[in-house]
């Protein structure tokens, strides 16, 4: 009788060993395993047979291999029964998993990989612009530029403005004249077209708050173009007026781009045209005739000659914000990361 | 019987046990080596629980009547690497724009028969109306949301945050005073000048201050600032009367009718020195 219990505890204490749990060679994460030996990542638990990683247990499925642990999973009394473990087992599961912490730490260069590669690719930038400098009127521009890399940091590009239309005019344009019988002339514009050659010499990433990265370069620009203004008559409107005119541009100024993506970036831009404007003549002639054989037409108010003043060296700074398209959308790196 | 029902509980008890408990899910980084991990390790904590110390230099912009630089300096304390809180103090002087150079070349002498007139002055005396801008203070919180390096030409590779600030300004300036010519060339009360006398006076303007900055940082304890700041309020830069029952029914009469909102924009550049001199870093 004693043998018997004996026995009986003895089996049981077998049963209650829990049977390796094996890691496995086969790991497949496909459908086409047979029913007991795949290792599923679902919720649906079940018996021994499949391993599951879910959250519920208190046993670490990494310690199969760990007889004496009573969490350890995948054996029992399948096990004991001569059931062929389901999942068949060569290694702990705790090699597949890599522990980051014991690698030793790679070197990181301050600037990988570039985010974005320039070289070869064309950048298409719609823009608004608006002047900075003027006082009496503010300059507004729609504008699209296109550009082309020779290199990761050099480009070439060219640009179109629309202002007329868009032009506003400040309170100092009444102020000033009111209160100190000063007449300033203005201009307004109707386009302007330039040619940008560009270079990069700042490239950077910035963290948001730690948590989101994002790359970023500066470039520097210097081009010439047009500019298509015309004065806008304020000393004698009644009877001048005038016609736009090409006013030989240069340009210079500093942007950045904010990458959002490999290939769309948020776009600013200061830049400076500089060029002789033409101003409207600040002196009425005295003389009233129309008659263009006349002897006093020289001096006559309507003459047309008579109404531009001088030229005078301006300064249009102007602000740009876009949204720069890269083209094409993909690139290959020369080199592996 | 009993020893059978202790056989049955025993073998069931032991049964359960055999029960595969779930087993608790692994952090399988199935995305290499660097999944999980951090945006920035060993980030250098420039600011966090540092004092900053910046001497600066800054530029009024976009003036129409008279420019200004400012002496002053920032004090910051970084209460987080993204949050700090400090105070501005700049005083300067400041000088005509070229709008102001053509009025002061003009003047209401040089019309025949005038000599005095509210708003134009004589030849050369614009100064003596002209808004000034004496000094400028803010208590402002700065909110450092970007954190990040740059290159320079591919070689130099420095540390940089970006920042927002804003607070309130207050700022000493001084513009023409109270002058009312309304009752003719002595005025009321004999408030109105004659050309020798537009007084001008002094107080203090409120209003909020903003901006941003940039600095980048050559080591633990020295960097470059570069900033904006606006800080709007309303006051009479032109000394002139623009206002009365309207804007174009003026009332001969210089007060705080006569104020515009001006936004008072400027560029700062500094030298920050950080206190303690060395920067922890994160893990």
């Amino acid at each position: 009788m004693m043998k018997r219990w004996f026995g009986l505890l003895g089996l049981a204490a077998l049963m209650g060993i829990p049977a390796p749990a094996w890691g496995q060679d086969d790991m497949t994460f496909d459908d086409s395993g047979g029913a007991g030996d795949d290792m599923t990542f679902d919720d649906s638990g079940g018996g021994g047979d499949d391993m599951t990683f879910d959250d519920s247990g208190t046993g670490d499925t990494g310690d199969t291999g760990d007889t004496g642990d009573t969490g350890d999973t995948g054996g029992g009394l399948a096990g004991l029964l001569g059931t062929a473990p389901t999942t068949t087992v060569e290694e702990p599961l705790e090699d597949d998993v890599l522990d980051t912490a014991a690698l030793e730490e790679p070197e990181i260069w301050a600037v990988q990989q570039s985010y974005v590669l320039r070289d070869g690719r064309f950048e298409l930038t719609p823009t608004y612009g608006i002047s900075l400098n003027d006082p009496f009127v503010t300059h507004n521009a729609f504008g699209v530029k296109l550009g082309w890399y020779i290199t990761e940091v050099l480009g070439l590009s060219a640009s179109f403005q629309w202002y007329q239309g868009l032009d506003a005019e400040s309170a100092d344009n009444f102020h000033i004249p009111r209160s100190f019988r000063l007449v300033v002339p203005i201009n307004e514009y109707q386009l302007g077209a330039n040619l940008h050659f560009s270079y990069v010499p700042i490239y950077g990433k910035l963290t948001i708050f730690n948590e989101w990265i994002f790359h970023w370069d500066c470039f520097i620009e210097g081009g010439v173009g047009f500019l298509y203004t015309r004065p806008i008559p304020v000393v004698d409107p009644e009877v001048r007026t005038f016609d736009f005119g090409i006013r030989v541009a240069a340009n210079i100024g500093i942007g950045a781009r904010i990458f959002l993506t490999k290939f769309v970036a948020i776009y600013v831009q200061y830049l400076d045209f500089m060029y002789m404007e033409k101003l409207e003549s600040l002196t009425i002639q005295p003389n009233e005739t129309t008659d263009r054989t006349s002897g006093d037409w020289l001096q006559s108010r309507y003459n047309p000659d008579t109404w531009l003043g001088e030229s005078k060296f301006t300064n249009d700074m102007m602000l740009f914000v876009g949204a720069s398209i890269f083209f094409p959308f993909t690139f290959d790196y020369e080199y592996p990361k | 019987m009993k020893t059978k029902i202790v056989l049955l509980v025993v073998l069931a008890s032991l049964g359960l046990s055999a029960v595969p408990e779930a087993a608790r899910a692994q952090e399988i980084q199935l995305e290499g080596p660097l999944a999980g991990a951090p945006a920035v390790r060993r980030l250098v904590l420039y600011r966090e629980g540092r004092f900053f110390l910046t001497p600066t230099i800054s530029f009024t912009i976009l003036d129409t009547y008279r420019r200004h630089i400012l002496f002053g300096a920032k004090a910051e304390y970084n209460i987080l690497d993204w949050l700090s809180a400090g105070i501005y103090f700049g005083g300067g002087f400041g000088w005509r724009t070229g709008i102001a150079d053509q009025i002061n070349d003009l003047g209401i002498d040089d019309v025949p028969n005038q000599d005095y007139d509210l708003n134009f002055p004589q030849h050369g005396r614009v100064d003596n109306q002209l808004g000034q801008l004496q000094w400028l203070g803010a208590v402002e919180g700065r909110i450092i949301p970007l954190r990040g390096k740059f290159s320079l030409f591919g070689k130099l590779f420095l540390a940089m945050d970006v920042y927002v600030n804003i607070g309130v300004g207050i700022a000493g300036v001084k513009e023409r005073g109270v002058t009312d010519c309304s009752g003719g060339a002595t005025g009321v009360d004999g408030l109105c000048p004659t050309d020798a006398y537009r007084p001008m006076e002094t107080r203090v303007a409120v209003g909020p201050s903003f901006g941003g900055g940039i600095s980048v940082f050559f080591n633990d304890w020295i960097g470059l600032n570069l900033e904006y700041r606006s800080t709007p309020f309303t006051w009479n830069q032109s000394g002139t009367d623009e206002y009365g029952e309207s804007e174009v029914i003026l009332d001969r009469r210089i007060d705080e009718n006569d104020r515009f909102l001006a936004w008072n924009q400027m560029m700062t550049i500094g030298c920050t020195f950080v206190f303690p001199f060395t920067a922890e870093r994160t893990e």
